[in-house]
């Protein structure tokens, strides 16, 4: 209940919190720029040119947090609704990175399938915009004006190949069960500040303590919060969304959905959970390691049984939820700096392998099937050798990302005492090795008799980005200690405000 | 000069990726430059060092360090690694110019595939040599190993040369691990694997430790020398191409073993048992072998026999304590017996890849360059002066006998009968393959080609150094020892004291040897002697030698067919039990998985159902675990 006229508002403050978010600025103004582009340009010259606008407003907020990441990071502002601390300098390099490679596989998409490109373009900036608020909110205001940024341009995204109706039914299903989960998250926000008289998560963080886990109202809004989180990171069992989505959007935003949405959700479940309500971890935690273990059963088991890629990629995101769940469990430095190296490992690998799918798609519709691979590795040997490394590296096998990432997740898990669930995400691991290597068994069988259904098309977009995501795949497993350093670098801030 | 150290094992490596990832399907004539040349640079570097009288360890990084343990990449250049990669660049670059006129049948991707896995091996030689620790010993220890399977098997396509590379590769597995358990044993007990801070940490008295270790890294040694018992790789190897037999199973590689004693010599100074046992096995295993050769009709095979029986000498050598003279035998060998290959080489090439003497003859007549050359090689093997061979024998077996004590006398004794036995079957082979008028069944029947001269100039360039390199050293008759001298900074001064006897037993061998060498002429062209009449009066003595000794059939017996019984026992139970049981349990999990994707309708509203089921669940919980 501050009144107006106390608050002194200086132009040195503004600049100094306008430099916190540089990276969302960045992007903002590339989003502007890109819009009053599309508008005035002919239309030839559209797509090309929002996209390169796209690029450099992406690398140009990588450049930042990046520099802002080495030159000592920042911490609140704009009244600690944002902070601009290096827990959001990792996650907006990471996004930046992650829009980058999605533009540049859009881009040769939407020409193949004769769609438009630049608003494609516009709706993954203001994605990226909203991504990159939720990693850097300091307050549940920003968090749920970033989560709902996010939405909206991903459930237009959906929908972009609007005459096609498996995306309507796509945009349509996210729509309704996203506003379906947003509503909880309202509510459970509305809740907790009800309780805590605050929304800022520093001051939550102070008036919850351990003491207050019998106040009902809190309980309410952990539970209705929780519910909302879960089905973001698409964890069961709110997770039935996820392959109708993933399945009908164009596969560029399905890629795109898969791994920043993730990744955006746990940058705000560790927010709002493991620094804001830090003290009613045994609350959230049950409720957290119940959909963690659900995913990982539910998730991998259905995978095995899908026959198109795009489901099964859907459902090991389901399984891939429920390990980083555990990193997010066991908490602490060792914990959160888990999560990041493992949201980054995951990045390339499962971008790289969606991304393959990709270039398997012609004028007619998307290649999702296992036979659309077959012969992959002699039809296309960078792509077939890197799709097999995208593979191993999400089965976890050594020396890729993949398998560092879960070693550390696991061993933050055991010394934390989730012994149980470690093990059972051990075992599950073991049932996703089937439904990976069946991408292997089809990547190098040989050459069908039949023609292939999808000849490639120009994919030299999609090649170079497959080949990046590759090559961090596996020059981040033997680099994971740097990873790591980054990590926990980055964790530090959720773990010293307290 | 660090950088420079790197740079003997970077020209290898680079020619080895250049022309395995890049030219194989690119040029001949560039593959043909490449190949030889990576390792005349080497040579280049390994002159400069010496040169420059380098003596230094070079440490470049830290490759593992956790806790207390670390191990640096490091190069260790002294006399020994310089003499080492003398040969190794040395004459392999004249095996591997060779070779370039040997491979030319080839087809492109098969040549360039030679001379990739060639640098590859010579790049594994060097680290062997060059290593300055214990762990990258065992990494340049197990890539000659692997190159030497690649090349054994180099005519993928054919069963019996895929057969003896499985064979050589899992006999030197078992030295590796013997190897690599000694490297562990001196870790565990003296925590360095650096050898300049491992040697002076060893003890100088005899005990239990350093006894387990010596024989263990001896495992390594007689596994990678073909020493017996690990030695039936070795005659098997010969499906190989005949340069690889020349650079790799004559002059390098088997003689790692030799090496390996040399190089940890503080460790076998320090005992008695595992000491004295690499000299016995030595001497055994030079007569062993040199008796098989006299019935071994294949020319190839007789010169492995006469490999391992040369590399016996060395073994006794450095057995008995006398390093630099089982060193100057390695370097004498490396000329010889790279010569004798290379020379047979020639031979092979023109008979149209026939080996079997049977079929040879009349080509002293018919190749008389390729001929003058094998007969200075086989001079030096039997032993005959002024050859290097002589010199470096005799170096040996006089510092046998001037070592007074009865280990010295009985290896000395063993080493004198095998000479005279070495005599004669290198007498057998030029008589009956070079001298005696043609053969009916000679593949080629008329004229015979000559070899190019790029297969010619290395012959001769080693027929040179066979001849006088022998006066590098003519301690056996009294005089200077360059060698020793060389060595003295690593191996110290020479521990054991002549007394003028031994020079009698060196007249005496000589003697004798050349006698056998004589004699074999009776046998095979004059024909006072037949060898027929032998071989009916001790045909039990002929078959015993002609299957070896029986050592493939003990072998086969004792171990391969129980492990054939034991995998197919495995393989059943295997297939009825486990793998029924892990289908069932995929099965299962799949039928589960169906059922299970029965819940994904399609329908919004069973969505939004399984939704709040999820939410009810989660209620429960949290109110559960707020009221415990």
């Amino acid at each position: 209940m501050i009144a107006a006229a106390q608050v002194t508002y200086t132009a040195a403050q503004a600049w100094s919190d306008l430099a916190q978010i540089g990276p969302i600025v960045a992007v903002t103004v590339a989003l502007l720029v890109a819009v009053v582009v599309d508008l005035l340009l002919p239309r030839g010259l559209r797509g090309p040119v929002v996209t390169v606008i796209a690029i450099v407003g992406l690398v140009s907020a990588l450049a930042i947090a990046a520099y802002r990441l080495v030159n000592g990071y920042g911490g609140p502002a704009y009244f600690r609704f944002v902070s601009g601390d290096a827990f959001a300098l990792f996650f907006e390099m990471l996004f930046a990175l992650i829009g980058v490679l999605a533009v540049i596989v859009s881009s040769s998409y939407v020409r193949r399938r004769g769609l438009y490109e630049a608003e494609l373009q516009v709706l993954t900036l203001a994605a990226i915009v909203g991504m990159m608020s939720l990693a850097a909110a300091g307050s549940l205001v920003t968090v749920f004006l970033g989560l709902e940024l996010l939405s909206i341009a991903l459930y237009v995204s959906c929908g972009y190949n609007r005459i096609e109706l498996p995306s309507q039914e796509s945009a349509a299903k996210y729509l309704i069960i996203g506003g379906f989960a947003s509503a909880f998250v309202l509510y459970g926000m509305a809740l907790i500040y009800g309780a805590t008289g605050t929304t800022v998560l520093s001051d939550i963080a102070t008036r919850v303590t351990s003491d207050s886990a019998g106040n009902p109202l809190l309980l309410l809004g952990v539970l209705l919060m929780g519910v909302g989180f879960a089905f973001k990171v698409s964890a069961a069992p709110f997770h039935m969304w996820t392959p109708d989505v993933y399945q009908g959007a164009p596969l560029p935003v399905t890629a795109f959905m898969s791994v920043a949405t993730k990744a955006a959700a746990f940058a705000m479940i560790l927010r709002v959970f493991n620094y804001g309500l830090g003290h009613l971890g045994p609350e959230w935690q049950v409720l957290l390691a119940f959909t963690a273990a659900a995913s990982m059963v539910v998730g991998n088991l259905m995978a095995i049984v899908q026959a198109s890629l795009k489901r099964m990629l859907a459902y090991s995101g389901v399984a891939h939820a429920g390990y980083i769940l555990v990193g997010v469990l066991a908490g602490g430095r060792a914990g959160v700096a888990a999560v990041l190296f493992y949201l980054f490992g995951y990045v390339f690998m499962n971008f790289g392998a969606f991304a393959v799918v990709s270039t398997l798609s012609g004028p007619a519709g998307d290649g999702d099937l296992y036979e659309d691979l077959n012969g992959l590795a002699y039809r296309n040997p960078t792509l077939g050798v890197l799709m097999s490394v995208f593979m191993l590296s999400l089965a976890g096998f050594p020396p890729m990302v993949g398998f560092f990432g879960k070693v550390f997740l696991f061993t933050a898990g055991i010394s934390a005492g989730w012994t149980w669930l470690v093990v059972l995400a051990v075992l599950t691991s073991v049932v996703s090795v089937y439904y990976y290597f069946r991408v292997l068994f089809h990547v190098w069988s040989p050459l069908p008799e039949a023609p292939v259904r999808f000849a490639f098309g120009p994919v030299r977009g999609p090649v170079t980005v497959v080949l990046l995501a590759g090559v961090f795949a596996v020059a981040l497993g033997p680099l994971s200690g740097f990873l790591l350093q980054v990590g926990l670098n980055g964790a530090a801030p959720l773990l010293s405000g307290r | 000069m660090q950088a420079l150290a790197l740079a003997i094992l970077l020209f290898p490596a680079a020619g080895g990726i250049f022309l395995g990832v890049f030219n194989w399907r690119g040029s001949r004539l560039l593959t043909a430059m490449v190949g030889p040349g990576v390792i005349w640079a080497a040579f280049v570097c390994v002159l400069i060092l010496l040169g420059n009288n380098v003596d230094q360890d070079f440490t470049y990084w830290t490759w593992i360090r956790a806790g207390s343990f670390e191990v640096p990449f490091d190069i260790l250049i002294d006399h020994l690694s310089l003499f080492m990669c003398l040969v190794i660049t040395g004459v392999g670059g004249l095996i591997v110019t060779y070779a370039v006129g040997y491979m030319e049948h080839e087809t492109d991707g098969s040549y360039a595939r030679f001379f990739c896995y060639m640098d590859v091996f010579v790049l594994a030689m060097l680290i062997l040599v060059l290593a300055g620790n214990t762990v990258f010993l065992i990494v340049g220890w197990a890539g000659v190993g692997l190159s030497s399977y690649l090349l054994i098997g180099f005519y993928y396509w054919r069963r019996s040369a895929v057969i003896a590379a499985r064979k050589a590769f899992v006999m030197n597995v078992i030295g590796d691990i013997g190897m690599i358990l000694g490297a562990f044993v001196l870790f565990v007990s003296y925590h360095q694997v650096v050898y300049l801070k491992l040697f002076p940490a060893l003890p100088h008295t005899p005990d239990a430790t350093t006894e387990l270790a010596a024989f263990l890294l001896l495992v390594g040694g007689i596994a990678k020398s073909a020493q017996l018992p690990l030695h039936t790789w070795l005659p098997d190897a010969m499906e190989g191409p005949t340069p690889v037999s020349a650079l790799i199973h004559a002059a390098t590689m088997v003689t790692a073993g030799v090496y390996l004693v040399a190089r940890f010599h503080p460790l076998y100074d320090a005992t008695i048992y595992a000491h004295a046992a690499v000299a016995i096995i030595g001497a055994v295993t030079a007569l062993f072998a040199a008796s098989i050769a006299l019935v071994q009709t294949d020319i190839k095979r007789v010169l492995a026999y006469s490999t391992m029986s040369q590399i016996g000498y060395m073994f006794l050598a450095v057995g008995i304590g006398a390093y630099s003279a089982g060193l100057f035998h390695l370097l004498s060998h490396a000329f010889f017996k790279a010569l004798l290959f290379m020379a047979a080489g020639n031979v092979i090439h023109a008979l149209h890849d026939d080996q079997d003497m049977r079929h040879y003859g009349g080509l002293w007549h018919d190749m008389r360059r390729s001929s003058v050359t094998f007969l200075a090689g086989s001079l030096s093997l039997a032993g005959i002066i002024p050859f290097v061979g002589f010199f470096s024998k005799e170096n040996v077996l006089g510092e046998a006998f001037s070592r007074g004590d009865g280990l010295g006398y009985a290896v000395w004794f063993i080493g004198f009968v095998t000479a005279v036995l070495t005599g004669f079957y290198t007498g057998r082979m030029w008589w009956f393959a070079f001298w005696r008028p043609a053969s009916e069944e000679r593949p080629v029947a008329g004229h015979l080609h000559e070899a190019p001269l790029v297969m010619l100039v290395p012959v001769a360039v080693l027929a040179v150094l066979t001849t006088v390199g022998g006066f590098l050293q003519i301690k056996a008759i009294g005089g200077w020892a360059l060698v020793d001298d060389f060595l003295k900074p690593v191996l110290g001064e020479e521990r054991i004291r002549t007394n003028g006897l031994e020079y009698l037993a060196t007249v005496l061998t000589l003697v004798l040897a050349a006698l056998a060498f004589a004699a074999a002429y009776n046998f095979w062209i004059r024909g006072t002697w037949s060898p027929a009449g032998w071989r009916a009066r001790y045909g039990w003595g002929a078959r015993v030698l002609e299957r070896k000794y029986y050592f493939d059939e003990l072998y086969d017996w004792a171990f391969v067919r129980p492990l054939d019984r034991l995998a197919g026992f495995t393989d059943r139970e295997d297939r009825s039990l486990i793998d029924t049981g892990a289908v069932d349990v995929g099965a299962y999990t799949e039928r589960g998985a169906g059922a299970l994707s029965l819940t994904q309708t399609g329908f919004l509203r069973s969505y939004v159902l399984v939704f709040v089921a999820g939410v009810v669940i989660a209620a429960v919980l949290v109110l559960w675990r707020a009221s415990s």
